[in-house]
Formats: C-alpha cells, sequence, structure tokens
C-alpha cells in the first residue's frame, strides 16, 4: 500500500534549490553554535556580581530553546519556528549583555531586551508553524512592532534608562545610554512614553495570551493537546509581566519588583519548556491513535467497525470514510454501499485519500486538525482497509458461493416441479385414454366371444399389446417422478421402489414426515441412483439395503454387500457427480465408502433440510 | 317386555343388501372424464348391475353417497384433493356395508401401504377392469361389512 495525501510530499526541485537548502539547513546550527558561545562569553565576563537567578534564567533562556529548536530541526531541517527560536534565544543572550558595565555594551543589551520582548510575542503567536495565520495575530504584531519602533527605540536616543530591568544586574546604579543625545529626559518621555510603553507591553502580551488561549480552545483535537501549555504559559507569563511592570512603578528596586521580575526572567523558558511539552503531548496523541487502533481493528472487521475504530482512536466522533468503487466509473459509496457525493474540504473538516496499488480505494473526512497528520491518517487508514477488504473479498466469494449454490438449487427445484408436471400430464392424459381404450377393449373382447369367436384371439392381442404400453408408459411416467411421492412422501415412494427394484431390496424408512419437494426428490433420486449402481456394478451382490432417518434434518444410506472397490482409484460417474451437485444445492452432502470386498455404502446428510425451501427463495435483496 | 324384537333396520349391515335379482347400484369416482366415460359404459354392458352416479372427486362422492346409497363404489387411487385412500376410508366408515374398491393404473406394488388399511374391498388395476370381474368383485364381497 503507498500513500498518498492531498497535501502532498515534497514537490522536486531543481539542483539549485538543492544547494540554496543545504546551505539554509546549516545556518541554524551554525546561529545554535554562535548563542551557546555568546551566551557563555557574557557568563564568564559577569559572573562575579550577578544574582543567582539571573544566571539560571541567563542559560536556560539560550539553552531550552536552542534544545527544542534542535530537537525539530533534527526531524525537519527546514523548520521555520526552530529557526525563529534560535533567533530569540539570540536576542536573549543579547540582552544578557546589560549585565556587562560597559556603557556600549550595556546599551546594546537594552536595545536587544526590547526586540526580545518583540520577538517572543511573534514566536508564541507563531507556535508551531513558524508563520501567523489569523488577521488578530497579525494586528497584534503591527502593534508590537510600532511601540517597539515608535516608543522604544527612538527612545534611545533621548533617555537615560532610570528603571532596572530584571536581567540587568545594576539595579538603579546602571551605565549610561551610550546613544543618548541629551543628559535628562524630556519630561514627555517620563511621563508619558514609557507608561504608554508599559501599558501596552502588558496589552500586548495579554493579547498574544488570549489569542493563543482562544486557539486552544477552538481547536481540534490535535491543536488543543499542542497549544494548552503554551497558552498556559503565555497567560501565566502576561500576568506576572503585568504584576512586575506595575510594582516597578509603585517601587523601582522593591522585593516585590525584584521577585516578580526574576519570575519574568524565565519567560523564555517556560516557553520553551511549552513547547516541546506540547509537540510532546502532540506525539502521544499519535502514538495513542496507533495503539487505539491496532487494538480496536480485530481481524474480521466491517466497514462499520472500521469507521467506529478510527473515530475512536483520533477522537474524532464526525470522522467518515466513503469509499471508491473499482472500474473506470468508479463511484463513491458510503460504508452502507449507498452512493455519496465526492468527500470535499469543508470548514474544519479534511480529506485524506487512501490508496493501494495506485488506485485510489477511500477517502477519509477528519478533523482539518489532523491534516499535519495525514501520513499517519492515510496509514492507518490503509492498514485498516487491508482488514476491510480481505474481509469483504471473503464475503464476497461467501456470497457468490452461496448464490451459486442457491442458484443451482433453484435449477435444480425447477427441474422437479417440470418433472412433477410431465408424469401427471403422462398420468392424466395418454395414461388415462390408454387404459379406458383397454376397458373399452376388454368389453368388446367379451362380446367378441360369445358374437364373432373368429376375430376373438385378434382382439386378445390388442389387449395385450394396449396392457404391454401401458406398462411401459407406467415404468416410464415413475421414472420421471413417481406419482407415489408427490402424494405419499418418501416413504412410500422409497418402499415401493424397492419391492419393483432389479435386486433383493430392504427399504427401512419408516414413518418420514413430509419434506419440501426438492428434498424428497433428492433423497428418492439419490437412493435410486444408489440402488441402479449397486445392481448394475456390485459384483457378487444378494442384496441392497435402504435406510432413510431423521435426526434434525434427513440422512439416507444405501449399502450394498458387494464385491466393493477403492474409492480412490474410482473417479465418480456423471451419475455420481450429478448427484453431489443435486445434494450440494440443499445443503447436503454425499460420501461414498467402500473398500473391496466390504462392499459399498452410499451415504448422504441433508441437515437442515426443512429450511431448504425458506433459503431456496430468499432473495439476496432480503437477505440483506 | 319382549326380550328379543325382530331388528328394526330393514337392512343390516351384515345382511346382503342385493337379493338375488335385484340389481347392483354403482358409484365411479374418478377425476379423470375419459375413464368415468370408460366406466359407463363397462357398467352399461354389465347385467344386474346399474351406474346410480358419477363423482369428480373425493368430496363429491362422499356427498353423493348420502344420497344415492351405492352397493358398490370404484374409487380412483390418485385423485386431486382428497386422494382415493382417504375417500375410502371416509366412504368404509359412513357406510360400512357399501364395498369400497380402489382402482389404479399402478400396479398394487406402486401404491402407498395404506391401500390394505384404509377400509377398500379389493384393489383392481383399470386396465383389468370387465363385466367378469366386477360380477366376480361383487360375488366375493357382498353384503361384507
Amino acid at each position: 500500500l503507498d500513500l498518498d495525501s492531498r497535501s502532498g510530499g515534497e514537490a522536486l526541485r531543481p539542483a539549485q534549490h538543492l544547494r540554496d537548502a543545504s546551505l539554509s539547513r546549516a545556518a541554524p546550527w551554525a546561529a545554535i553554535g554562535c548563542c551557546l558561545a555568546f551566551a557563555a562569553a557574557a557568563l564568564l565576563r559577569t559572573a562575579e556580581d550577578v544574582r543567582a537567578p539571573v544566571i539560571v534564567a541567563d542559560l536556560a533562556g539560550v539553552l531550552l530553546p536552542l534544545a527544542v529548536a534542535a530537537f525539530q530541526l533534527r526531524r525537519d531541517p527546514a523548520n521555520r519556528f526552530a529557526r525563529l527560536s534560535i533567533g530569540v534565544a539570540m536576542l536573549w543572550a543579547a540582552s544578557t549583555l546589560t549585565q556587562s558595565d560597559d556603557s556600549l555594551l550595556y546599551t546594546l543589551g537594552r536595545a536587544s531586551y526590547w526586540v526580545y520582548l518583540a520577538a517572543l510575542v511573534y514566536l508564541m503567536l507563531s507556535f508551531p508553524e513558524g508563520t501567523l495565520s489569523a488577521a488578530r495575530e497579525r494586528r497584534l504584531i503591527a502593534l508590537v512592532a510600532g511601540v517597539l519602533v515608535v516608543l522604544a527605540l527612538p527612545t534611545l536616543l533621548v533617555a537615560q534608562f532610570p528603571t532596572p530591568i530584571p536581567v540587568a544586574s545594576c539595579g538603579t546604579d546602571c551605565p549610561a545610554n551610550a546613544f543618548a543625545l541629551t543628559s535628562h529626559n524630556p519630561a514627555f518621555v517620563d511621563n508619558f512614553i514609557f507608561p504608554l510603553r508599559n501599558l501596552l507591553t502588558v496589552v500586548v502580551y495579554a493579547g498574544a495570551a488570549a489569542t493563543l488561549v482562544d486557539r486552544a480552545r477552538v481547536g481540534g483535537v490535535v491543536t488543543r493537546r499542542l497549544l494548552a501549555p503554551v497558552a498556559a504559559t503565555a497567560t501565566a507569563g502576561a500576568l506576572s509581566m503585568a504584576v512586575y511592570l506595575g510594582s516597578r512603578s509603585a517601587d523601582l528596586s522593591g522585593t516585590a519588583a525584584t521577585v516578580v521580575g526574576d519570575i519574568t526572567l524565565f519567560l523564555l523558558p517556560a516557553i520553551a519548556i511549552s513547547f516541546g511539552v506540547g509537540v510532546l503531548l502532540q506525539r502521544l496523541y499519535v502514538a495513542d491513535l496507533l495503539e487505539r487502533l491496532a487494538r480496536d481493528l480485530t481481524s474480521h472487521v466491517s466497514a462499520q467497525e472500521l469507521r467506529r475504530a478510527m473515530a475512536h482512536a483520533m477522537r474524532d466522533p464526525e470522522l467518515e470514510i466513503v469509499y471508491r468503487t473499482a472500474g473506470p466509473h468508479g463511484r463513491w459509496i458510503d460504508e452502507n454501499g449507498w452512493p455519496v457525493a465526492a468527500p470535499l474540504e469543508r470548514r474544519g473538516r479534511a480529506v485524506t485519500e487512501v490508496r493501494s496499488d495506485g488506485y485510489l480505494r477511500a477517502a477519509i473526512v477528519h478533523d482539518a486538525d489532523l491534516a499535519a497528520y495525514r501520513d499517519v491518517v492515510a496509514a492507518a487508514c490503509s492498514y485498516a482497509l487491508t482488514a476491510l477488504e480481505n474481509e469483504r473479498l471473503a464475503d464476497e466469494l461467501a456470497a457468490s458461493l452461496r448464490e451459486l449454490s442457491m442458484s443451482r438449487a433453484r435449477v435444480i427445484a425447477a427441474a422437479d416441479r417440470e418433472r412433477r408436471r410431465i408424469a401427471r400430464d403422462l398420468h392424466d392424459g395418454a395414461q388415462q385414454r390408454l387404459v379406458a381404450l383397454r376397458a373399452k377393449l376388454g368389453l368388446v373382447s367379451e362380446r367378441s366371444q360369445e358374437e364373432a369367436p373368429p376375430i376373438a384371439a385378434s382382439i386378445k392381442r390388442l389387449e395385450d399389446d394396449v396392457d404391454a404400453t401401458i406398462d411401459e408408459m407406467r415404468a416410464f411416467a415413475r421414472g420421471i417422478y413417481p406419482a407415489l411421492l408427490g402424494q405419499r412422501g418418501l416413504s412410500d415412494a422409497l418402499r415401493a421402489a424397492g419391492r419393483s427394484a432389479a435386486v433383493p431390496t430392504i427399504v427401512d424408512a419408516g414413518g418420514l414426515s413430509r419434506y419440501p419437494p426438492e428434498i424428497e426428490a433428492t433423497v428418492y433420486f439419490a437412493c435410486m441412483e444408489a440402488l441402479q449402481n449397486a445392481a448394475k456394478h456390485a459384483r457378487g451382490l444378494s442384496g441392497v439395503a435402504v435406510t432413510v432417518s431423521e435426526n434434525g434434518g434427513l440422512h439416507f444410506v444405501v449399502s450394498d454387500d458387494g464385491a466393493g472397490f477403492d474409492p480412490d482409484t474410482v473417479r465418480d460417474s456423471a451419475g455420481l457427480t450429478n448427484l453431489r451437485d443435486r445434494l450440494a444445492a440443499v445443503g447436503g452432502t454425499l460420501e461414498i465408502r467402500s473398500a473391496p470386498g466390504a462392499g459399498t455404502q452410499v451415504v448422504g446428510d441433508i441437515p437442515d433440510a426443512r429450511a431448504t425451501r425458506r433459503r431456496l427463495w430468499q432473495t439476496p435483496a432480503a437477505r440483506a | 317386555m319382549p326380550v328379543m324384537e325382530a331388528p328394526t333396520d330393514p337392512r343390516p349391515s351384515a345382511a346382503p343388501r342385493a337379493t338375488p335379482g335385484a340389481r347392483v347400484g354403482v358409484l365411479v369416482v374418478d377425476d379423470q372424464a375419459v375413464f368415468r366415460d370408460a366406466a359407463r359404459e363397462l357398467i352399461d354392458a354389465t347385467p344386474d348391475f346399474v351406474l346410480l352416479d358419477e363423482a369428480s372427486s373425493g368430496e363429491h362422492a362422499l356427498a353423493l353417497a348420502d344420497c344415492v346409497e351405492p352397493d358398490l363404489v370404484l374409487v380412483d387411487v390418485w385423485m386431486r384433493g382428497m386422494d382415493g385412500l382417504a375417500t375410502a376410508e371416509r366412504m368404509h366408515a359412513a357406510h360400512p356395508s357399501t364395498v369400497v374398491v380402489l382402482i389404479s393404473v399402478a400396479d398394487r406394488c406402486d401404491l402407498p401401504a395404506g391401500v390394505a388399511s384404509c377400509g377398500a374391498a379389493e384393489v383392481l388395476r383399470k386396465q383389468d377392469l370387465s363385466p367378469a370381474l366386477l360380477r366376480r368383485v361383487w360375488a366375493t364381497h357382498r353384503g361384507d361389512p
């Protein structure tokens, strides 16, 4: 089975693109290396006068995002989100320059910190694809960019940095702004720009958290698992940011500001961890999906069970599977075989096609959220389809065998009816006329003996001819269908046949109840065939025993005490093959037991003799 | 009170019904018109026998028998609906003194085992029927319940 999905695999690219791709693959790893070196250098430089939580945050803010990024890059070298993560980690590393005593480095660190705060918002919102998908997110990022460009970066030229930031270790006694053109802040910067910037920062972080919570809430099965940890962390982060900025404006170097400030230091590591946890939960979901599917799908699976199993495994109750019929004019049918419209992608629902041997076999309409896992969906479905296909083939085979057997039985039953009709017509027509003729001839004969003795002898001969004709016709009609069988059933018909058989025959078939005509005819003609075979073939035969008994079904044995034969070396005669077919057609079996010197037994069994009529005339539609 | 009384029934079941000289009333039962015609001719040709009526089914025969009170009934074994055996059995039960004879194209050995126990006095082949056979049957079974 090969798999396919609408999103498809990667299209083939020209060689130039391949070279570009390999270059762009190496870049993130190089960036990771730079980042680590940068962080290490910053640490070494400032290690003595930096508080412990800050050192831990410095390292965690670099190492955790890089670890998550490295993990993603290993699976997907082109992963955009991983590159973004590395970028943010680099900004964080640059922010640790604020721990320097040098004015220029400190200033660059402060500027990096602003950019870092802005980039972190972008990173959170772009999880997990690395791109923004909704207008709301883009608006938020526009606001972030606006704050950065209008309210943050220009203040480098005019403002001193009177306020401490958590990542810097200098508190309120920090190096001056290396780029400041004035030694004092204009009033509107202190009174308007700074508070507005702080307010908007809180608004942006709260907006980002709300967006993530919303996405997680309305998302499908996979999205929920993926986003819930990030949304929770972003909410906590926004809250701590608000409390920190609030407490900082109340008291620049108070304990509250310091403690909450330390908490905000861990925003990036916490976000990185929640990215990792989200991805892990998503993986667990897929593993769990396959496990559930393997558990739910037994070897005998119906289309309904398959759908239920897939829906259960993928935790998507609305999941549908539609099947493509084979052939050039394939149609879509549902699990019950009803024609349906071609499956279409629609809001919240994605379509994954399942192919086998190059042919489209089925399509799964599932939660659009699983679109990223089309491979898994299609693999699971094609695995399940194999099971279903096997089951369907077995069913089809059984059904066609059943149908064949029933149609054969119907043919035989129709032939039997025709035989009964012919026998009856013979009896009612020609035979009665002959008998009437014979009786009238008897009258003429009696009269001729008194009135015309010379012709009496001729008339007597005519009487004999008519008698012989009547006997022949009677034997003929009996061979076609014995009147006794139709009128009185198996017991009487077999007893009568035994009495007129060519070899001494004992019939033990008393008290049998009546059965459908096709059953009675089958048993009767089977016994007759066996009886004739015995008379014809069994050397040294002294007699034949015919036994018919009821054991829920009908069971018959025709046994002779002839020479017997080795059944393995003697092929079935045409008559015997015909008998086997007849019995098979009414759900019965025929067995020949014989051995040299041990006579021959023809054993027949019709287990479900009473139900035959019902089974025979039940149409496939009625059965379904 | 008289200890013994003569039977009030003028035709006790055990007594011969057709006294010498009286004609034997025959009822023919067969669903085949061709044979009923032949039987009519046969009975017409047989002195002292008279065809009382014909029936084309067992049910019809039983109803007729109540009216015409036949001495001899010829019943075909194979008939649609009520067959000859059932007809003979009921005829014998309703009219014990009537002689019921089953007739058939088939040999005795091709007939149901029940022909011996259904109350029929005799089983004959249709093609063997003749005035002489009828007289013999009547002579053998007359008055036999």
